[in-house]
């Protein structure tokens, strides 16, 4: 699936990562590091922004993979 | 005017023939790249005076094990770019697959040297070949003519190097001030 995707954790010094799904973050999930059991999730102020985005994002996509 | 006079007009070059789908793809990868630049652009970056700085969004990030024994610890928030969040590396062309008849039209010698040392020099004419269902009256269909199956596969396409080192730039810079 193309929305599972990897970030670095921000802990300091963890140096590991974290698997996301974009469409979860969304949605509200957390999502942990396996080394240092951070949990990161998306602050509500920015579910809009990163909504918005997505969306056009998929819509680019779909309208290339017609063309 | 007789049959191969009529016929031979819609000859191409081979070559022609089996760089077009290559040169098809290659547009679409650069009309792809336009869009997904344009993309980019518009929708991960804020302009001010000639100037782009990335959109940022916030996410919180909390310990599991602190949280555990303290209900009201709290969450760090931190800022990293819209970029690195977004799918970007799923706006490629994974494959190219062509698969087409040939008909050879016209097997020329082009060789006028009559050297026999001097390898001779051939030129191929064809068409896209109609397909097999095609009416058994159609006098091209019983032409005495060679075809040839071509299948083209293109590999998957990299993201511009620019935006991988961009990608790069921001994702080893995650980390959160202490
Ligand atoms: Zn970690």
């Amino acid at each position: 699936m193309i929305d599972n995707l990897k970030i670095p954790c921000p802990t300091s010094e963890c140096n590991s990562q974290i698997d996301y799904n974009v469409a979860a973050l969304i949605g509200g999930a957390s999502f942990g590091c396996q080394k240092c059991s951070a949990q990161i999730k998306i602050a509500s102020s920015s579910i809009s922004d990163l909504k918005t985005t997505y969306e056009k994002f998929l819509d680019l996509k779909n309208n290339l993979s017609k063309k | 005017m007789n049959d191969k006079e009529d016929f031979s007009h819609q000859a191409v070059l081979i070559e022609e023939l089996l760089a077009a789908p290559f040169v098809a793809a290659t547009n679409a990868n650069s009309k792809m790249a336009q869009e997904q630049a344009k993309f980019l652009m518009e929708t991960c970056f804020d302009s001010e005076n000639g100037a782009f700085s990335p959109k940022m969004i916030s996410l919180t990030v909390k310990n599991a094990k602190e949280s555990a024994s303290d209900q009201t610890s709290e969450l760090i928030t931190f800022q990293l770019p819209l970029i690195t969040i977004i799918p970007f590396n799923s706006l490629c062309v994974k494959d190219v697959s062509v698969k087409f008849d040939l008909e050879i039209i016209s097997h020329v010698n082009t060789n006028t040297n009559d050297d026999e040392n001097e390898k001779d020099k051939t030129v191929m004419r064809g068409s896209v070949a109609s397909s097999n269902d095609a009416s058994e009256n159609n006098k091209t269909q019983r032409r005495n003519q060679s075809k040839m199956s071509v299948e083209i596969n293109a590999g998957s396409i990299p993201l511009p190097v620019g935006l991988t080192t961009l990608l790069e730039f921001y994702t080893k810079n995650i980390q959160l001030k202490s």
